[in-house]
């Protein structure tokens, strides 16, 4: 009777899974068994085992793409994580904590095409920064057109991606019981000893997704570069999806099934890094 | 050990951050009510009669930007509706393309989430991973796969083929089934034990204590698709079916330089009334999330 009753309340939890799952299938997971497919054939549907891998790993255009990708990651990743900690870390204990915690949401919310004359205006040839340059007697640059355009990159993602880690920073220090700083302050903790048994313990979990939403949002570059220099931007800001995007264009989906692919696993060992190394590193604390 | 930080200099710093989150929304907003000719001054490169009085270096004009315009109008506006309609043509894209997607999403997510918190299969995990790892690929990598689909669907040439993968992105699943795991799992067992079914635990218990979330999942897919450039540049063919965000990267090469401002600005206020609305929610929603 028991099981009978609980089969039933399965079947109805499943039901919800439902619509979710089919959507998966139909434009991810199976279509994505496809591109597999189309990554080790070549168009006339011949089994040519890494043949297409060895093309793209040897183009000129997707090494330039996957250094660009990684140079842009391990930068952006790293200072906008530890600049949103600090500044989280400012924040708490401010008596206007929540209003600046919005305030810091703004770039995230406003839509970055709304903004993009902005930073025209700051970095065009005739803009603010070459002003004050030509002012004091300096050499101005075009700037969207000389490697700079890769820092330029950086700063407006930076500037849009800071506030919701701010704001996922500021909730995690809430989860942390206060009663054991007191605790560790009592058995003669420093500074650093504090931080490291009970700030990092708890702030572990946050930290991680805080990890995994800059390294998705780091993916998003794209729009943020097709905002600023258009279609064609400066070499040090063709990015994989640059790459990707060119390959769906000229209609070789063998070389862009084949950069998804490589991408996917990287990603998934990546997770599975995360995943792992959560699980170990909590482990010793609990 | 160094002391503390005074609480003036954290003060400080956080002000000043916060100014520059502001700087550029203010930037375009107060300059929206510039006139055209005032714009045309201030901003145009090229030197003309109207910008020779400037800072020039041969035919370069550089800009005199300001936050306050000599002469506050609200004529840029009267012009994308009298001279530009094609920037509304390109909001009215943006709009029935985000709408859909952030309702499907608002319905599936939750239904999902709650099936993964409380389903017992034994591939579940599996599964669940698997939703993970396709919500951290970029667009560009699931370019076949959507393309694949929308041609099984006969919906290529239609935003269909935008709509339809992003309700289904997997985000939305992954942030309330986050939020559920803090949800106390002894209220969901008294409404059983009262007899109340699966569907009715998540309809009158579950969905009603995910109201934080759900405003900020709202939150955060409307500013992400009303935003939406990726898909477009490479599903839309024809120009008039680009959503706005796609044109005001090429509008400011030509001419009108006050109406670039006003439709920039136009272009917030719905993404702004949605972050207005949710933004009580915001951090509760997305806070007590974490990767465990």
């Amino acid at each position: 009777m028991r099981t009978l009753k609980n089969f039933k309340a399965q079947k109805l939890i499943l039901l919800l899974l439902i619509p979710s799952l089919a959507g998966m299938m139909v434009f991810y997971f199976i279509p994505a068994l496809s591109s597999l497919f189309n990554a080790f054939t070549n168009h006339h549907g011949d089994f040519v085992w890494f043949t297409n891998f060895i093309d793209v790993l040897t183009s000129g255009a997707f090494r330039l793409a996957t250094q660009n990708t990684l140079r842009f990651i391990l930068i952006s990743v790293p200072v906008n994580i530890v600049l949103a900690y600090v500044l989280a870390g400012f924040c708490q204990g401010l008596k206007h904590k929540k209003i600046f915690a919005v305030i810091f949401m703004i770039p995230l919310i406003i839509p970055s095409g709304a903004i993009v004359y902005f930073w025209h205006i700051l970095f065009a040839e005739n803009g603010i920064i070459n002003r004050i340059l030509f002012q004091h007697g300096f050499d101005t640059t075009i700037w969207f057109s000389s490697p700079a355009a890769f820092w330029i990159t950086m700063l407006v993602f930076i500037f849009k991606n800071i506030g919701f880690n701010l704001v996922l920073f500021l909730a995690g220090f809430q989860l942390i019981p206060t009663e054991y700083y007191e605790v560790a302050e009592i058995n003669g903790a420093g500074t650093f000893q504090k931080f490291r048994h009970v700030t990092f313990v708890y702030m572990l979990p946050t930290t991680l997704l805080v990890l995994i939403m800059s390294i998705i949002n780091s993916f998003k570059i794209f729009r943020e570069i097709y905002l600023l220099f258009g279609r064609y931007p400066h070499p040090s800001t063709y990015m994989l999806q640059h790459f990707m995007n060119n390959q769906f264009a000229a209609a070789n989906l063998q070389r862009l099934s084949v950069s998804a692919v490589m991408l996917s696993l990287a990603v998934f060992v990546l997770v599975l890094g995360v995943f792992k190394g959560t699980h170990k590193l909590t482990d010793i604390y609990d | 050990m160094k002391k503390r930080l005074s609480y003036r200099f954290r003060l400080a710093i956080v002000v000043f951050s916060a100014i520059i989150c502001v700087l550029p929304v203010l930037f375009i907003v107060l300059n929206s009510l510039m006139s055209a000719d005032e714009a045309a001054s201030r901003y145009t490169s090229r030197v003309t009669p109207v910008t020779a009085l400037g800072l020039t270096d041969g035919n370069l004009h550089y800009v005199e930007a300001t936050l306050i315009p000599d002469l506050l109008t609200l004529s840029g506006f009267r012009d994308i509706l009298m001279h530009d309609p094609t920037n509304l043509r390109f909001l009215w894209n943006s709009l029935i393309l985000a709408v859909p997607i952030v309702v499907g999403t608002l319905i599936i997510s939750p239904m999902a989430a709650y099936a993964f918190e409380r389903l017992r299969a034994k591939h579940k995990e599996k599964l669940f991973f698997a939703y993970i790892i396709t919500m951290m690929l970029p667009m560009q990598a699931l370019l076949v796969p959507h393309f694949i689909a929308a041609n099984f669907l006969g919906i290529t040439d239609n935003y269909l083929a935008i709509i339809l993968p992003a309700i289904f992105a997997p985000f939305g699943v992954f942030l309330i089934r986050q939020q559920m795991k803090s949800f106390d799992k002894a209220t969901i067992e008294a409404a059983k034990i009262d007899g109340a079914n699966e569907l009715q635990i998540f309809t009158s218990i579950v969905l009603p204590n995910l109201k934080p979330t759900m405003t900020a999942l709202m939150v955060l897919s409307f500013s992400e698709v009303w935003n939406l450039v990726d898909q477009a540049v490479v599903f839309i063919r024809e120009v008039r079916f680009m959503p706005l965000a796609t044109q005001l990267s090429i509008a400011y090469s030509d001419g009108m330089i006050s109406t670039v401002f006003a439709i920039s600005t136009v272009f917030m206020i719905p993404a702004l009334i949605v972050f207005i609305y949710g933004q009580d929610n915001l951090a509760e929603g997305v806070g007590y999330t974490s990767f465990r």
